[in-house]
């Protein structure tokens, strides 16, 4: 686990994972004055796996999740067909 | 990829006002605290610093589609016509889930569509087939799929309007197939290791996270790319993880085992935390000059109230549901960072008028919450919506829907457990669904206090279908509501031949009825042995501590209530109750707190309002006193109590002469005296009533020329004038402040103006006949006990009418005093009348007075 992640009192949210969106990692781990501070970056990583955060964009984000999927599926397809 | 901040926010129409509905069924504030405590929901943390925000009251029965639609309507369910999850087909041939033609009335999109304003309405519960309003709707069929990933999947008939949007519509749903381990781990970290055959519990998480992600893409889309005014969107997710996961939610339940608590421990609190995500960018879109509304229809128990085994019932989950539902509300003129006390979700339409400035429906059953706006507002009010001629954008009768797609919609809602999987026998599948379908209405009927529409229903059910436990008990709550305690007994004593039903339970509720008719001592044998053996049962303390309030008995009445609240600190009844205990001990500061936190639960509730008034007195806070009062008879103009202490608090503690006056203008309008009356069929001990209040100290209006005789040797204790009360009433400032015996069907010709309290006499009535035959002088055997069937239920229904009559009026206050138990216990109803008339009397005298010698024409015990 990174430092400064703050576990619920009685359990550990989310410890084995490390799958979630950026977006995500921000929302659980910060507080709020740390949350002010990264706000500009508004980066997020689309990779084929998805992420929480790309679908909490909507729209956009599920498009943009897709379209990274299908890509490395056909790359991944097309390595194969070599 | 860049996210794309204020990029294009959402298309704005031509109006000033932009409005946003978010709802997320089941939302409970139980939850969201502790997460956004610990920074895990930080977008409605701030959300409810920049607004107004508070629990909101659900209505019985808490079914979602009942509620989405009173939400979306301002009208209750007897009104709306959505009765459940199902009804039957127009051709009466299938059930299908309930649909929005079934709808009656408008809905806000309809209402906006007529004033011109453009909504985009999604996943509305229920709004299938879509309705052609101005805008776009996407119905609540649009999230459901059928077969696997990858297979055909189109998009129902009738899911979207307009049809140029469906096939945009149609590509933005998301599968739950196409979920990846990156999505579902964040609810099950431990997801690789299930065996997905053996336990569905996993693909559950990933259906209900695909249907509320495609409605918030449908949703995102629309407010990008589509103008609007009004946005409402509809999630349903949170419900859906409750119901499926509240059981192994932290603190682990008896009888959930370890394996299954851990891997599911966070599927609730992770539900939450997505949508927090998801809000952020419904925000995003709605911009800062939106006002934006999150609300919930009704929450869910989270804690030791959750229970652990559902009732064999239709819709059985929906005993999960609590009572009180969330709302914020953020936007241009809207107060910040506070708190707002007793909204209910009937006041949500209105307040969404109120923020288009359209006026409110007479006919709405809310009102709008004026208190979340910074500067005052006084809308404007027409008859009904449902008169404004012109197209709204429902449809016409003829619309049919998508069998296809009803399937769909029926297995998610048999999947949840809300329905049952429906019968092969058709007839006997509709048969069902047209009776849960009136139960539904009969409880919406008692939830608006409307027991008199509520009973034949219910009786015709329990008639039918006596099996049907609930209906019976439904049916015996009415009755106690009513005072009809004789018929409530019926049916007590009938269910307890069922073995179905718990003991306690009909132990709970014959101690209600006799509570309600005035025995709280018999009541508390019953209640007590409930408690003792159901004391998990909240609800069974409070009755317990209003039977020992009764008795004035306040430290072990206080007991009780804490017991209660012990167990559902969300009582606003056992927090009243608790208040006169406080209140009764000259413990005023406590008795406060208690009041103002049952107001907090429910702010209609006029004695919490009048209590809170007398402590605030007791304190010399009275300003504050002032307001107490004032609210309580503005919601209770009957209360001329709260009127009596505005006059004595701007006479003598912070003298204002105008509004001393006003105040007394009021009393005076209204109220010309107070008079005790004892009233009751005759013979039924009304006479040995008014010679207990005459020992007791109180003076008697009586003339005397009636002598005293063997039937009644005490003397009548009547005033002559009073045979006339009919044709004149002019006499009545002569019983001002005495006590006068007028008999029940004389009691409608009281005038208005006087302030009525009436000590009301009742009698077994085969008693009270053997007794007036024998005065009448028929006096053989034979005809004494010939038991008249007829005059039994002519005076049966006398005596109704005027408990009735009692009920409705303003200016008159009863208590129903039992013969038998006045000469079985003469100190404890003395205890209880002196109590009722302002605790003034000699008790010790009144029981005196009592000479149970006279009781002479006992029913005889079959």
């Amino acid at each position: 686990m990174d430092k400064g992640i703050k576990p619920l009192a009685d359990e550990r949210y989310f410890y084995n994972n490390t799958n979630f969106g950026n977006l995500q990692l921000k929302y659980v781990y910060m507080d709020e004055k740390e949350e002010k501070q990264d706000q500009p970056s508004n980066q997020y990583e689309v990779t084929a796996m998805g992420s929480l955060g790309l679908l909490a964009l909507g729209a956009v984000g599920i498009k943009a999740w897709r379209k990274k999927r299908d890509e490395e599926a056909q790359k991944q397809q097309e390595e194969r067909d070599e | 990829m860049k996210k794309r901040k204020n990029s294009r926010r959402s298309v704005m129409s031509k109006s000033k006002r932009k409005v946003v509905v978010i709802g997320w069924d089941a939302a409970d504030w139980k939850i969201i605290f502790p997460l956004i405590e610990a920074g895990y929901m930080p977008t409605l943390a701030k959300f409810l610093k920049e607004g107004v925000w508070g629990k909101l009251a659900t209505l019985d029965p808490p079914m979602s589609p009942m509620l989405w639609t009173s939400i979306a309507t301002g009208k209750r369910a007897d009104k709306h016509g959505i009765l459940g999850f199902l009804e039957p087909t127009p051709d009466g041939q299938a059930i299908r889930p309930v649909n929005s033609t079934s709808r009656k009335v408008k809905a806000i999109w309809n209402i906006l569509h007529q004033q011109g304003y453009q909504s985009n309405v999604v996943g509305w519960w229920p709004s299938h087939p879509a309705e052609p309003i101005n805008g776009v709707m996407v119905s609540n069929f649009y999230q459901q799929f059928k077969g696997k990933y990858g297979d055909p999947w189109p998009l129902p008939k009738g899911t979207v309007y307009p049809q140029r949007l469906e096939e945009e519509m149609e590509n933005l749903r998301v599968h739950a197939g196409e979920m990846t381990e990156a999505h579902v781990l964040p609810f099950v970290p431990t997801a690789v290791e299930v065996d997905y055959e053996k336990d569905k519990r996993l693909y559950s998480v990933s259906k209900i996270l695909a249907h509320c992600t495609s409605i918030h893409a449908a949703a995102t889309h629309l407010m990008e790319h589509e103008p609007w005014d009004f946005t409402a969107i509809y999630y349903d997710a949170i419900d859906h993880f409750c119901h499926g996961f509240m059981k192994f939610h932290p603190p682990q339940l008896p009888g959930v085992p370890d394996d299954l608590f851990q891997r599911y421990k966070q599927v609730v609190t992770s539900g939450y935390i997505y949508h927090d995500m998801m809000l952020e960018r419904l925000l995003e879109l709605a911009g800062d000059d939106a006002t934006v509304m999150i609300i919930s229809d009704h929450g869910f128990h989270s804690d030791h109230l959750r229970p652990r085994k559902l009732p064999k019932e239709p819709a059985a989950p929906a005993h999960e549901h609590s009572p009180f539902g969330i709302f914020a509300m953020k936007g241009p003129g809207i107060k910040k960072n506070e708190q707002i006390f007793g909204a209910s979700l009937l006041d949500i339409t209105p307040t969404l008028l109120t923020l288009y400035d359209l006026p409110l429906g007479d006919d709405m059953e809310g009102r709008p919450l004026l208190q979340c706006f910074e500067e005052a507002k006084v809308p404007a009010t027409i008859p009904s919506w449902e008169e404004v001629e012109g197209d709204c954008g429902m449809h016409s009768e003829d619309v049919q829907e998508d069998t296809w797609a009803a399937q769909e919609a029926m297995q998610q809602l048999i999947e949840l457990g809300y329905v049952e999987a429906p019968d092969d026998d058709k007839q006997e599948a509709i048969r069902k669904t047209v009776n849960e379908s009136q139960y539904y209405l009969a409880k919406t009927h008692i939830h608006a206090g409307r027991h008199d529409d509520a009973i034949p229903i219910l009786e015709t059910l329990f008639a039918t279908d006596p099996d049907q436990t609930r209906y019976g008990l439904t049916l015996c709550s009415s009755y106690l509501a009513k005072k009809m305690g004789k018929k409530g007994k019926q049916i007590i004593d009938q269910l307890r031949n069922n073995e179905d039903v718990s003991e306690d339970y009909l132990d709970y509720m014959e101690g209600n009825l006799l509570l309600s008719s005035n025995r709280p001592r018999m009541a508390l044998e019953l209640l007590r042995k409930a408690q003792k053996n159901a004391p998990e049962f909240a609800e069974v303390h409070v009755q317990v501590g209003k039977a020992l309030n009764m008795r004035q008995l306040w430290e072990e009445a206080a007991e009780a209530f804490k017991t209660s609240l012990s167990l559902d600190n969300d009582s606003p009844i056992a927090h009243h109750g608790l208040a006169i205990t406080y209140l009764r001990r000259g413990r005023y500061e406590e008795a406060v707190n208690e009041l103002l936190h049952a107001l907090e639960l429910m702010h209609f509730f006029p004695p919490a309002h009048y209590h809170l008034g007398e402590a605030l007195v007791l304190m010399e806070h009275y300003e504050e006193a002032a307001q107490a009062f004032q609210m309580a008879a503005s919601m209770a103009p009957g209360m001329t109590r709260a009127y009596r202490w505005l006059v004595n608090i701007y006479e003598e503690k912070i003298p204002d002469a105008a509004k001393a006056a006003h105040y007394r203008t009021i009393i005076n309008e209204r109220i010309k005296g107070v008079i005790t009356i004892v009233s009751g069929l005759p013979r039924s001990g009304t006479s040995m009533m008014m010679q207990m209040l005459h020992r007791g100290g109180m003076e008697a209006l009586t003339d005397e020329l009636r002598q005293p005789d063997n039937n009644n040797p005490k003397g009548y204790y009547e005033y002559e004038p009073v045979k006339r009360l009919g044709k004149d009433n002019s006499w009545l400032h002569e019983a001002e402040d005495k006590v006068v015996k007028i008999i029940g069907p004389l009691l409608y010709n009281l005038p208005a103006e006087y302030e009525y309290k009436i000590v009301f006499m009742e009698r077994d009535m085969s008693e009270l006949l053997r007794s007036q035959q024998i005065m009448l002088g028929k006096t053989s055997h034979a005809e004494a006990n010939a038991y008249p069937a007829t005059l039994a239920a002519a005076f049966e229904k006398q005596l109704q009418q005027a408990k009735d009559w009692i009920k409705r009026q303003s200016n008159v206050e009863a208590l129903f005093v039992p013969y038998a138990e006045v000469i079985a216990h003469p100190e404890e109803q003395a205890e209880n009348i002196n109590a009722f008339l302002g605790n003034a009397l000699n008790v010790k005298e009144m029981a005196l007075s009592v000479d149970p010698d006279l009781y002479r024409n006992k029913a005889v015990k079959s």
